[in-house]
């Protein structure tokens, strides 16, 4: 695991602009081009007869009113009010279609992190608490959605008004024109010195949230421990110091952006203030009429509006960078499991599974967790796994099921490499019971269904009463139609075990593993579940893991792991014959009950 | 309403920035209103009269009032947000604090995603209208009112006329008002769904993949994802409706204005100068109204998010502190449990069967009792009481004398070291961790705690050793191993009274062994609960209680235990059988 947090707020204070996360950005808006090219279609012809309104004013004046013709008058004000009706429509269509294209591509932004991160490795998930993960499929899908529901479609009014603005200012005196855009370098300049600052503090402003999400979401999950160390005060402390740093961390992004947009309309009034003074010397001198010069101010006014809009959005769209980066982030985590090019479906399992010299390790720099285990099981075996905590046992199972792949030798189901195999069809036919029962939250028969949605009503039962969930459901309220909660909180930790059992069981796997599936259940329940075992996995291959002597001794093959090697390798009367590590962890626990029995009988 | 007036109390402390933001909006609406009027005297006055020293002046004077009117405007940018920020904050700090104080039976039932989204998501609805959008309702109509009174004053017949048109817009607003705020609420419960979905996903994603699901969760959350498309497109439609309507209605006064203008000046009822500067003065009547239903949107948005929250922040805590409480120095744990009965608080007790009935036994201090029994018979539930998580439904629960609900509710907490079954370690350095319940405690004391759970040479073995970052579940550490950290974790707490509820299910027999050999010296003077299922887990044990659906059933130390003809002797011939 990593020395540095995910996502701490510890990010450089000035970001360069990525081009590439902006045409990635833009690629999301691909699938709706039809949609938006009506779009701006519409939203030009919407330009161009706002722009038209000017003239036709001037035309009221001097027609209309010097001339004194109503019929003038009331002619071009039905067309004026015409324009507005065609712009009520317009904008009833672009407000529909706008939000349909924003909405959609939040909706595919989602879909595409969400599903990538299901096929990412247990490893990605190990270093990033979950809280932060959630922080990028909701929060900063958000940023890229407001961008493209408010920013798309004022950057497209805007861009064409400015656009139709300067053709027209150029064309009425190109001078004048040229005059009024001499602070345009300034505000270039100042924007450019800004941008970078602006968008670094954006994206701190975005791991600073991400940070609260991290901390809240494994505060509710840890709330146990919290309360029973009465942690509060000191979490308070620390939470308060995260909300504050949060708060700073945007309240510097708003005070750079809050500069932009005033210092676009001071920039803009000195080119107007540049423009009426010279004007005031041309009219001065009869070069142009006053009316002229009062027109060209009326579409000067109108050039800096846009701007000031333009400079709204182009904040927007330096937040979304800032989340566009972390969105991609994502996206772009290669998974480490995957299938191979010429992945094969698996076809039906036998159960031979073969361990040919595998090691494994975490990662590339890291020591070897696993040296070199090899190990053969024939269809049908049930194998135990023993060993002390933390030496490999774990490790084995997962690299069977593939949640993590090799690094050297290979692992072989039915002689064909695991590696082979599509995830699906592997996955589809283990089955594993693992140490931490997750329940979700849902009824305890659709929790049973997990696996296979199919099964009966008879093989459900069937599964239930062969881990004793019979007895524990018999005691809820609504049976198997009892609603559980989040992670299954109104059931004792060894009925949730049962439960997670139950739900292997029913999706009727090839290979069963049991990774101290029943730790938490009592002794007499574990032995009925063992016996229920034996019939239901008649012939198919089983691993368990466990410490305890009553579930390991009648395995047909027993793994001692040590330090991640397989220090011994037999049944259990051969490993005690042998008198080797086995046999002493035996002697010490008959040894530890022993001594109750002496205590009880003494 | 109710929701506004409580919203404004969180605003209050920030009254000073409100006031200053208002103050310098007025000013920016005021230099808005003054420009036109500057402009217009360089025409008539300036240049007209050719007087350029004048235009000098004036063109001077306009790029001052932009000036002072861009320096108002970024403070007013700042402070307006700051107070959105200080709402925020505010908000998330009394969440965050009350979130760690609700009972067990709260979390019971509540759902991770729904809380984190209200944290978050709803929040930030609240923000934006305090920050943003109330201040700019509050300018938009002072820019309205503003302008209406310029206009009256320089042609009010003209002004009359054009303003037809604006109880059609406040009827379109109306209505606009009416419908979204469902609109807002739906799609607000709909986000806290798929943060649900999400966050579950993201838990379970160890489950997920093992059973191969990911096709079953992505239609899943797509189902979710999908709705709340809907929910927005929704809104939108609302919008779509309303917005451009409002629009053409405000286009319609312009175009009044114009056509009654230009006739009203041809019967020189109206001067020229008047009618062009009408034209600028416009925007101030449309722009405000047009502005209004934004404003509305995103009011209607924070009065259905802040009750979410509110909706938290009211939850009453029903475990707590009482007045007087009982300090918990010195505690030697002498614990008597008496007649104790619970139930769950979705249980009916005249129907359903307590989870512990009638419960009675006492332990002195420095004793050590295994508790046994099958699996949901309420062994942890017991635990649960002793630590208040929850309160007993009757009878009562005696510390060194004392009812556990008289005592100071995080000193009872502290005076009892809980080992629980599920290891919930955090993502933050092994140390850390080992130190939650005691921060202060030195390197020697965390590296002693840790050598007595067995736990020392491992932790070593790590590159990083006690600086070793581990993740949110433990993940990274064996199950073994991340009890061992709990372990470490209860004991550097040195509690008068020690629980293991089955600490050790997933350590080998042998590290068992040591640790119990370990735990022998700890447990000194200190009253354990040692909850198991392996009899070598309790061999230190000097009495064993055990439970059986609710009821205690036997107790007494092992001889006599074996000697009676119940659950322990069963579970003894059985283990027995297997050592044979």
């Amino acid at each position: 695991m990593s020395q540095v947090e995910w996502d701490m707020d510890n990010d450089a204070e000035e970001k360069p602009f990525n081009m590439n996360y902006m045409r990635r950005m833009f690629t999301y808006l691909a699938p709706y081009r039809k949609l938006m090219t009506w779009v701006v279609i519409i939203v030009l012809i919407n330009m161009l007869l706002s722009l038209s309104e000017p003239i036709i004013l001037a035309y009221i004046i001097d027609k209309g009113i010097m001339d004194k013709k109503y019929s003038v008058i009331i002619l071009l004000s039905s067309v004026l009010l015409g324009i507005k009706l065609i712009g009520w429509l317009f904008g009833w269509m672009h407000t529909k279609w706008i939000n349909f294209t924003g909405q959609r591509i939040l909706f595919d932004l989602r879909q595409q992190l969400f599903n990538h991160l299901q096929t990412l490795t247990f490893r990605f998930f190990d270093g990033r608490p979950a809280g932060k993960i959630m922080s990028r499929i909701t929060n900063d899908t958000n940023a890229i959605g407001e961008l493209i529901n408010g920013g798309l479609i004022t950057i497209v009014m805007e861009v064409t008004h400015l656009v139709g603005i300067v053709i027209i200012l150029f064309w009425m005196d190109w001078q004048l024109a040229l005059l009024s855009f001499i602070m345009l370098p300034l505000l270039y300049f100042i924007v450019a010195k800004l941008r970078p600052k602006i968008e670094g503090s954006w994206s701190r402003s975005r791991s600073t949230m991400s940070a609260i999400n991290g901390n809240l979401n494994e505060t509710i999950q840890g709330i146990r421990v919290i309360q029973a160390f009465s942690r509060q005060e000191t979490n308070n402390e620390k939470f308060n110091g995260i909300n504050n740093r949060n708060k700073q961390a945007f309240m510097r992004a708003i005070k750079l952006e809050s500069m932009v947009y005033p210092l676009v309309e001071m920039v803009g009034m000195l080119g107007t203030c540049i423009v009426v003074w010279y004007g005031a010397i041309r009219v001065i001198d009869h070069a142009i009429t006053l009316g002229f010069i009062m027109a060209f101010i009326n579409y000067l006014w109108r050039f800096w509006g846009p701007l000031s809009a333009l400079s709204k959005v182009y904040s927007q769209l330096l937040s979304a960078m800032a989340s566009a980066e972390r969105i991609f982030e994502v996206l772009d985590a290669e998974p480490e499991v995957k299938n191979s090019v010429h992945a094969r479906v698996l076809p039906p399992i036998r159960g031979e599974v073969a361990f040919d010299n595998v090691s494994f390790r975490y990662e590339e720099h890291k020591p070897d967790v696993l040296h070199n285990v090899s190990f053969h099981v024939k269809p049908g075996q049930r194998v135990a796994l023993v060993g002390p905590t933390g030496a490999g046992k774990s490790t084995i199972v997962n690299l069977l099921m593939r949640f993590y792949d090799s690094t050297g030798g290979a692992v072989r189901i039915d002689g064909m490499d695991v590696k082979e195999a599509t995830l699906d069809s592997l996955r589809k036919q283990m089955g594993i019971v693992l140490q931490d029962s997750f329940i979700f939250a849902g009824t305890v028969e659709q929790n049973m269904r997990y696996g296979n949605e199919e099964a009966t009503e008879e093989q459900l039962i069937e599964a239930g009463k062969s881990v004793r969930l019979d007895q524990v459901v018999a005691q809820l309220s609504d049976g198997y139609q009892t609603e559980l909660e989040e992670r299954g909180s109104k059931l004792s930790v060894g009925q949730r075990q049962l439960l997670a059992f139950g739900r292997v069981l029913l999706s009727d796997p090839r290979i069963l593993i049991l990774d101290e599936a029943t730790s938490s259940v009592d002794t007499e329940t574990e032995q009925h579940i063992q016996e229920a075992l034996q019939t239901l996995l008649a012939g198919r291959t089983a691993f368990i893991i466990a410490h305890r002597l009553s579930t390991i001794k009648d395995a047909d093959l027993i793994l001692v792991v040590e330090d991640g090697r397989i220090a011994e390798q037999g049944s259990h009367e051969a490993l005690m014959k042998h008198g080797g590590i086995y046999s002493n962890l035996v002697l010490t626990q008959l040894s530890m009950q022993e001594s109750v029995i002496l205590q009880s009988s003494s | 309403m109710k929701t506004l007036l409580r919203l404004m109390v969180y605003v209050k402390p920030s009254a000073r920035w409100v006031f200053i933001a208002i103050a310098l909006m007025i000013l920016a609406t005021i230099l808005d209103l003054i420009a036109p009027w500057v402009l217009s005297q360089i025409f008539d006055e300036g240049i007209a009269k050719s007087n350029m020293t004048l235009v000098l002046w004036l063109v001077i004077s306009l790029a001052g009032l932009q000036a002072l009117k861009s320096i108002g405007m970024f403070i007013q940018g700042y402070t307006q947000e700051l107070v959105g920020q200080n709402v925020v904050l505010q908000l998330r700090k009394e969440l965050y604090a009350h979130l760690q104080r609700l009972s067990f039976s709260y979390y019971d039932r509540a759902q991770t995603g729904q809380l984190m989204s209200r944290m978050t998501g709803d929040i930030d609805s609240v923000k934006n209208f305090v920050g943003f959008g109330a201040m700019n309702l509050f300018t938009g109509m002072l820019t309205f009112i503003g302008t209406v009174i310029f206009m009256m004053t320089m042609q009010w017949k003209v002004t009359l006329i054009s303003l037809v048109t604006i109880p059609l817009i406040l009827l379109v607003l109306w209505r606009f008002n009416r419908k979204v705020g469902p609109a807002w609420s739906s799609i607000r419960e709909q986000m806290g769904r798929l943060t649900t979905t999400l966050q579950e996903n993201i838990s379970g994603i160890r489950v997920v993949k093992s059973f191969a699901t990911e096709g079953v969760e992505q239609q899943k959350f797509a189902e979710r994802n999908e709705q709340s498309f809907e929910m927005n497109m929704n809104r939108a439609r609302l919008e779509a409706k309303s917005f451009p309507l409002m629009g053409f209605y405000g286009g319609l006064t312009f175009v009044l204005m114009i056509g009654i203008g230009a006739i009203f000046v041809v019967r020189d009822e109206m001067s020229l100068g008047t009618f062009m500067a009408f034209q600028w003065y416009t925007w101030g009547i449309i722009w405000p109204l047009n502005m209004l239903g934004w404003q509305i949107n995103i009011m209607q948005q924070a009065i259905k998010a802040a009750p979410r929250v509110f909706e938290v922040l009211d939850t009453e805590l029903d475990i707590v502190t009482p007045e007087r409480a009982a300090a918990t120095d010195g505690m030697k744990g002498n614990v008597v449990f008496d007649r104790v009965s619970f139930f769950f608080d979705d249980q009916d007790p005249k129907k359903d069967k307590p989870i512990l009935d009638d419960v009675s036994f006492q332990v002195k201090q420095g004793e050590v009792i295994g508790v046994l029994g099958a699996t949901g018979s309420g062994k942890s539930s017991l635990i649960g009481l002793l630590s208040r998580f929850y309160d007993v439904s009757s009878g009562g629960l005696l510390i060194d004398g004392i009812d556990v609900r008289q005592y100071d509710l995080d000193g009872l907490r502290r005076s009892i070291g809980i080992v629980p079954q599920e290891t919930f370690l955090f993502s933050a350095s092994i140390r850390d961790n080992i130190a939650y319940g005691f921060p202060e405690a030195t390197q020697e004391q965390i590296e002693a705690a840790a050598r007595k759970s067995q736990i020392h040479a491992f932790i070593e073995s790590m590159p990083d050793g006690y600086d070793t970052r581990i993740g949110e579940r433990g993940v990274g550490l064996s199950g073994g191993q991340r009890q061992r950290v709990a372990l470490a974790r209860a004991i550097l707490m040195d509690p008068p009274i020690l629980v293991l509820d089955e600490a050790t299910a997933s350590v080998d027999t042998a590290t068992e062994s040591a640790i119990h050999e370990a735990l022998l010296e700890v447990m000194k003077g200190r009253t354990t609960f040692i909850i198991a299922q392996r009899l070598s887990s309790i061999q230190h044990a000097d009495r064993i209680i055990v439970l059986e659906r609710g009821r205690l059933t036997e107790q007494g130390t092992h001889r006599e235990l074996n000697e009676g003809d119940g659950f322990f002797r069963k579970l003894f011939d059985r283990q027995k059988q297997i050592a044979q």
